[in-house]
């Protein structure tokens, strides 16, 4: 009992006890072996039926190269400008819609039988996994800014499955999609910014005519008032100003010219003087005026029934009846005066009995008796020089109310230019407005035809494809090789794994087991010496009947061994065959 | 069945080959009839009861040792000398065999180790079989249903008339009883049970009394007994008993003189009394 004598010595100095030494792992190890072993065994044979059975995947891929645009973009530039980039990505999504994906899937019988057991939705999942899309990046100088940037040159499109030409196939089509949609994509854009364009054109025109008839309308109402008027307003309003001070000038004139003529024509007898005996010709207002003083005189001296008072009044009445004139009022009046003043002088001189005075009175009565003057009848005027005055005066008189007529023109001539040069600022400012608004719309209509025009090329460019496009530089080939899965890499991984879980599960169930191990066990706990560590006890009976089973198993374990690989055989594919692919597998 | 150095000339058996090889007693069939020095101790059972069949019944029991060399019978010899060492220079009598639980290498033990300790010429054995639920060491030796310690403390039957000799030399049974009892530890804390167990002791000289207690932890009669005792032996299956078990032990033995620990190995079940792995592995949990 060496080791017991060990156990002693390591009792007597309890910190020396050594933890656990390398012996007790194999002793747990060999304790364990049993749960180690079948954890071992079980996962290297899943491993194995994993590497096995796990279906080869075969990858199909297509490279596409994004051609930048081949008319230089100074010259045309396209309309479609977002980043390549972003426009894959909105292909992809475009193209993994669930109808296109479902419809591929259903045309080419993808996932098999997958495809009656699980949702379309998983099936979906499925295909949108399969499908890997790499965007192949590389350094670009950019050539505004000069500094380096990443820019997608081109992108792998890759289609993994279970099937070698089924790869092929979809890899195929979903390149034909790619490329299909990016071009539909840009031709669909480029021919919408045209088309904008167009209707945003044909509102600005609509407008622009909108304000051309606006403008019309305004200046025909408002027409004179214009402010591109405004000047020649101002001069007109100058213009009448003097005229009209000409005009009043010249009135005024033939005012004086006419008072004058009026005067002259006052001095000369309408008719001529007859010529008498006497030598001067009185002409009858003349002779009935000296008549009228002579009778006045004759009233004065005689009585009213002298013979020369009744000639003198039969002398008027014939001369009144000639001229028509009723003793002119102003002369009666004046004479009355006249004859009041004279009156009241001979008054101051002589008393009222005086002769004088009395002959006044008689006089004064006389003219108040004097009947009114009948209506003198006008009586044709023959004098030359008065006719001549007359006509003159009558030229004049027809001119100045020409003269007048035409002023009053010109003075409303001038309260019209006035009134519009006061109003020209207010129809300016609405005139300005119009004419603004019409000068941004042209502009504006200038600019939206250019740019139409440029859209125009650019959709052209789509249409020819000459903008930058995808290319199909290594279209998907028929995948030899499966990418996937790594066998070798798979038995080895599991075959570490299960090195590494059958150990775990037996230190697993070590550090569970609360048991006693080992005569030291005991030894530190009851410190007490172990006095005998008993042998194993195998029943006979046990042994020989474990030897029995075990002995059977392996025979049962045999048949079925040999059962399974006669029923491979006979039902499936024969032993040799069923070698050589897989030995074929595991080399690939 | 001459097995036990049973080298009693009287009963005319002779030493077989193994027994004479057996290392502890230097007998050699040539100098074992005419020697005399090698003077066994001997009892004459006057008063006991012999059954000579449960030898035999104890025979077919797998894990008793035999008078041969192997492995199991080489440690229980080992066992034995070292324990009477102890006993011997600590003057004592009186062994308690017990276990933190129950396992059942505890009475395999104390069976065997008073097996042992009964070949040793200058020793006799008492077996006392002290489990009084019943299901302890007096089965083994086929003796279900014979009066017993719970008799005698209940009824008072002599002791003498319990004894059982089992056909071996220098090994005296007293079984357990005729029916189980419940209150058993009462009745192994009794003055009259300290008296019967102190007549034991003093008896006879050279006589070792074993007692197979029940397991430490399961019942409070090991705990009650224990004072009676000279000093305790006790049995740890390996990778079974717990250490949490171990240390209560521990804890319950403190008081009481301890001369050593047994480990055993769990034995291989019998051939269809094999328990299911997952309730081994449920109770293993719980434990």
């Amino acid at each position: 009992m060496t080791a017991l004598a060990q156990d002693f010595s390591a009792l007597a100095d309890p910190t020396a006890l050594p933890s656990r030494s390398l012996r007790d792992h194999l002793g747990m190890l060999r304790r364990r072996r049993a749960l180690a072993i079948t954890v071992f065994c079980v996962l290297l044979a899943i491993t194995v039926v994993v590497a096995v059975v796990l279906p080869p995947v075969y990858r199909s891929t297509a490279t596409i190269l994004i051609k930048e645009q081949e008319i230089p973009p100074e010259f045309v530039r396209s309309t479609v400008t977002s980043f390549a980039d972003e426009r894959i990505q909105v292909i992809s999504q475009q193209v993994m819609t669930r109808a296109t994906l479902l419809e591929m899937v259903d045309r080419h019988g993808l996932y098999g039988t997958a495809r009656q057991r699980e949702t379309s939705e998983e099936i979906l999942d499925r295909m949108r996994r399969d499908i890997k899309l790499t965007p192949i990046s590389a350094e670009v100088t950019d050539r505004r800014t000069g500094s380096p940037v990443k820019s997608t040159i081109a992108f792998t499109l890759s289609y993994d499955s279970e099937n070698a030409s089924a790869a092929q196939k979809i890899a195929n089509e979903l390149t034909t999609l790619y490329l299909n949609e990016n071009v539909k994509n840009r031709q669909q854009k480029a021919a919408e910014t045209t088309s904008f364009l167009d209707e945003e054109l044909s509102r600005v025109t609509r407008h622009i005519a909108e304000l051309e008839q606006k403008l019309a309308a305004f200046k025909e109402r408002n027409q004179g008032r214009l402010p591109e008027l405004s000047l020649s307003n101002q001069m007109g309003s100058e213009r009448s100003a003097t005229e009209i001070q000409r005009l009043e000038r010249e009135i005024l004139f033939l005012n004086e010219r006419t008072a004058s003529l009026q005067a002259q024509l006052a001095d000369t007898k309408p008719q001529l003087p007859i010529m008498s005996a006497g030598g001067a010709v009185l002409d009858p207002d003349d002779r009935l005026k000296a008549l009228q003083m002579q009778l006045s005189a004759a009233i004065g001296t005689y009585s009213s029934d002298h013979p020369d008072v009744k000639r003198l009044r039969r002398e008027i009445a014939v001369l009144q009846a000639e001229t028509g004139e009723q003793g002119d009022m102003t002369d009666r009046e004046a004479r009355r005066q006249e004859l009041d003043a004279q009156l009241s002088q001979l008054r101051q001189k002589f008393s009222d009995d005086h002769p004088d005075i009395a002959r006044v009175k008689r006089q004064i009565v006389a003219l108040e008796e004097a009947p009114a003057p009948a209506p003198r009848t006008p009586r044709k005027p023959d004098n030359p020089v008065y006719l001549n005055l007359k006509a003159q005066i009558d030229t004049n008189a027809a001119q100045l109310i020409s003269l007048r007529k035409e002023r009053d023109e010109l003075r409303n001539r001038l309260s019209l230019y006035d009134a519009r040069v006061s109003q020209s600022p207010e129809v300016e400012r609405e005139y300005l407005e119009i004419v603004r608004d019409m000068d941004s719309s042209r502009t504006r209509f200038r600019e939206l035809r250019d740019k139409q025009m440029q859209a125009q090329v650019a959709e052209q460019l789509e249409r020819e494809r000459k903008a930058e496009r995808f290319t199909l530089i290594e279209p998907p080939i028929f995948p030899e090789k499966p990418v996937r899965p790594n066998r070798l890499l798979i038995l080895v991984m599991g075959l570490l794994l299960a090195i590494a879980v059958g150990i775990g599960a037996a230190a697993v169930r070590e550090s569970l087991d609360r048991a006693v191990h080992g005569p030291r066990d005991v030894m530190r706990l009851l410190h007490v010496p172990v006095l005998a560590v008993l042998p194993p006890l195998v029943h006979p009976l046990a042994a020989r009947r474990r030897a029995r089973r075990r002995l059977l198993w392996l025979g049962v374990v045999a048949v079925v061994l040999m059962l399974g690989v006669a029923a491979f055989h006979v039902f499936y594919m024969p032993v040799e065959v069923a070698w050589y692919s897989l030995l074929r597998r595991v080399a690939n | 069945m001459k097995l036990f150095n049973d080298d009693d000339a009287r009963m005319g058996g002779e030493p077989s080959a193994q027994a004479g090889a057996a290392r502890v007693h230097v007998v050699r069939p040539a100098q074992a009839e005419p020697d005399s020095r090698v003077r066994p101790l001997h009892i004459e059972y006057s008063s006991t009861r012999v059954v000579g069949e449960a030898l035999a019944r104890l025979r077919r029991t797998h894990g008793i040792v035999s008078h041969d060399r192997s492995p199991l019978s080489e440690s229980f010899r080992m066992l034995r000398n070292q324990v009477l060492q102890r006993m011997r220079a600590d003057g004592h009598t009186l062994l308690a065999v017990t276990s933190p639980r129950a396992i059942e290498g505890k009475s395999m033990t104390a069976v065997n180790l008073a097996l042992t300790m009964a070949a040793d010429y200058d020793s006799a054995v008492l077996l006392v079989d002290a489990d009084l639920s019943g299901r302890g060491l007096q089965s083994l030796f086929g003796l279900q249903g014979a009066a017993g310690l719970s008799d005698h403390l209940t009824d008072g039957c002599p002791l003498q008339d319990l004894l059982v000799n089992p056909g071996v030399a220098r090994l005296v049974l007293l079984p357990a009883g005729e029916q189980p009892v419940l209150n058993s530890s009462e009745l192994l804390a009794t003055r009259a049970a300290q008296q019967s167990i102190l007549e034991m002791k003093q008896r006879y000289r050279d006589r070792y009394v074993i007692v197979d207690l029940p397991p430490l932890l399961d019942t409070a009669d090991a705990l009650a007994f224990l004072p009676q005792a000279d000093t305790t032996l006790l049995v740890v299956e390996e990778h079974t008993t717990s250490v949490q078990d171990v240390e209560s032990a521990s804890e319950l033995l403190a008081p009481f003189p301890l001369i050593g620990t047994v480990m055993s190995q769990a034995r291989e079940p019998e051939p269809g009394m094999r328990t299911p792995w997952y309730r081994r592995l449920w109770s293993h949990g719980r434990a």
